[in-house]
């Protein structure tokens, strides 16, 4: 029999708010266990939360960017639930009245429909001590807003859960609401999974599966638990409901055996905040604000600039370096020259210093400069790679570093003349090789002419000036 | 009063509170009084639904000075190196 896989994804975003959704301590990471809490976020007695007005901003771009509408009243609850990353005993959620609903996205050639978009808090984190069998709790996450997005079963392979991924993390970049990082647990995604024979319109039973913590564990995982589901069933046994956890080591999903009570949320509406009003004109202003995304921004860049789909998808793989070509390019730099530069010597050098875009030292005044010198003729590629290198961690001043180096390039013709009749002269044994067939001998006689020049001269122009003596004679 | 006692007991189970008897009794008590009123409520005309806040203020995006690290600590019963102890729990957890 042939299957079919359908699988849902659940995806919590955590946004990069300075401060929590229902308090004013900070979100910031490494601070020291419990020092980021106070008695909102730790549920004491008399405490009141108030909603964080950039979390609502955030989520209503998120909702616009995936096409979902926006709830004109939405509302909060809390769902209930035992365990120690939770203090209050309850998380405050959205259950019935979602901020978003009803979105859809293009991904891989398909439609995969967005159900909902609600706003949340996330909990503490446990770390379990094995030597002395005790929990240690820190709070300081709780209370960090996060955002949890629902899509409907309407994903068939794992290409097109992970291309959606990467499009909803490419999204959540450009719109500056969160850094999207899985490594790093602000892009955590649970998989819904069932199977069932291919043209049944039927839903199969589904397992859930957690900790999925990059986008190869997510496919690895798809890849282990269709196949253990299609066997059970093929077996002629059933296909439990129930959450799973993918071993990345072992590459298999295995059980999670929770509780069955731990599943009973008791949810009910939050009495503490009350609902969430948005004026229509507060969305369109915020539809009106959203900036260009990834994907916008790649077609423009093919057909404005007539760049390669490569070049395209390079330097918009990071808004900070979509920012920096842009600037270049207000600045005069060719679209073209500017797209080697950042795919070449720029992500090298950042590459080097493992250092994300976002935290580039130099500007792209900089680096256009540079660029400009080059298209002037007055430095030759390689020595502006040599600049560049100089420059790049302190957005040192091109034209100075070039001056107080000696590096501009000799325009001066006919200096490059005397130094080139002046290698022929000193090696004739390579100018016979040459003229007896041996290709190699002229790159020889480059570099002799160059170094004499001391790489200053346009390599162009010394090999022209070689040829034209060497067959002159 | 048993079937009330039955929810108090699997929820300090889960809560991992010890209750005496008398302290059970008194919560089940409790819970029935509330479970009345939530009755009255539920007595409540459709339609008489409380209008909603026209503007409610929402809070800037600031960070604000935290509790102080120990006098949040001082109210748990046992901490090590800044982190508050619990025994080992079942399961995994986590907000879902
Ligand atoms: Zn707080």
């Amino acid at each position: 029999m042939n299957w079919e896989i359908v699988m849902g994804l659940e995806t919590h975003v955590e946004l990069s708010t300075e401060s929590k959704i229902f308090c004013s301590c900070s979100t910031a990471f490494g601070g020291a266990p419990n020092s980021q809490c106070c008695p909102v976020c730790m549920g004491l007695p008399g405490a009141l939360p108030v909603l964080n007005q950039k979390v609502v901003e955030y989520g209503v771009k998120v909702g616009l960017a995936l096409g979902c509408s926006i709830t004109p009243v939405s509302r909060f609850d809390r769902k209930n639930y035992f365990y120690p990353d939770l203090p209050k005993g309850y998380q405050i959620s959205q259950l019935y009245a979602p901020l978003c609903r009803n979105g859809r996205v293009e991904v891989a050639g398909t439609t995969i429909g967005i159900h909902e978009i609600h706003m949340e808090e996330d909990a503490g984190k446990l770390y379990h001590d094995p030597a002395t069998g005790e929990t240690l709790c820190d709070f300081n996450r709780c209370g960090v807003p996060l955002l949890e997005i629902v899509t409907e079963p309407d994903f068939r392979t794992s290409e097109q859960v992970v291309a959606y991924l990467k499009k909803l993390r490419d999204s959540l970049q450009y719109l500056g609401v969160s850094d999207g990082k899985m490594e790093e647990g602000s892009l955590r995604c649970d998989v819904n999974l069932s199977v069932r024979p291919v043209g049944s319109d039927t839903l199969g039973t589904r397992t859930e599966m957690k900790n999925l913590g990059s986008f190869q564990a997510i496919a690895r995982a798809i890849q282990f638990e269709s196949q253990r589901q299609i066997s059970l069933l093929e077996r002629g046994e059933r296909v439990v409901q129930e959450t799973r956890r993918f071993d990345e080591e072992k590459g298999e999903t295995f059980s999670m055996r929770s509780k069955e009570e731990a599943r009973d949320y008791r949810y009910f509406p939050e009495p503490d905040l009350p609902p969430v009003v948005l004026s229509r004109e507060y969305v369109e202003g915020i539809r009106e604000n959203l900036p260009e995304l990834g994907e916008a921004k790649r077609r423009r860049y093919a057909q404005q600039y007539q760049l390669p789909e490569y070049d395209c998808q390079m330097v918009t793989s990071h808004p900070a370096l979509a920012r920096f070509f842009e600037e270049l390019l207000a600045l005069g730099t060719p679209p073209k020259q500017g797209t080697n530069w950042i795919m070449g010597e720029v992500l090298g050098a950042l590459s080097e210093r493992s250092l994300s875009p976002g935290q580039m030292p130099m500007t792209p005044k900089t680096l256009a400069r540079l660029i400009a010198l080059v298209g002037e003729g007055k430095l030759n590629r390689n020595t502006a790679v040599k600049v560049f290198e100089a420059v790049f961690d302190t957005d040192g001043d091109v034209d100075e570093y070039v001056a107080a180096h000696g590096l501009e390039q000799v325009q001066d013709v006919e200096l490059v003349e005397r130094i080139v009749v002046q290698v022929l002269e000193e090696n004739p044994q390579s100018v016979a090789d040459y003229r007896g067939g041996k290709e190699k001998a002229f790159g020889f006689l480059v570099g002799q002419t160059m170094r004499k020049l001391q790489g200053k001269a346009d390599p162009q122009t010394v090999r022209r000036l070689l040829l034209e003596r060497l067959g002159q004679e | 009063m048993e079937e009330t006692n039955k929810p108090v007991r699997e929820l300090s189970r889960l809560a991992r509170l010890s209750l005496t008897p008398q302290e059970e009794e008194e919560l089940a008590g409790r819970l029935e009084e509330m479970v009345g009123y939530l009755h009255a409520l539920s007595q409540v005309e459709h339609g008489a639904e409380v209008e909603a806040p026209s503007a409610v203020p929402f809070r800037p995006d600031q960070v604000e000075p935290s509790l102080d690290g120990d006098k949040l600590l001082n109210q748990a019963p046992q901490v090590r190196d800044g982190y508050v102890v619990t025994p080992r729990s079942v399961g995994e957890g986590g907000a879902e």
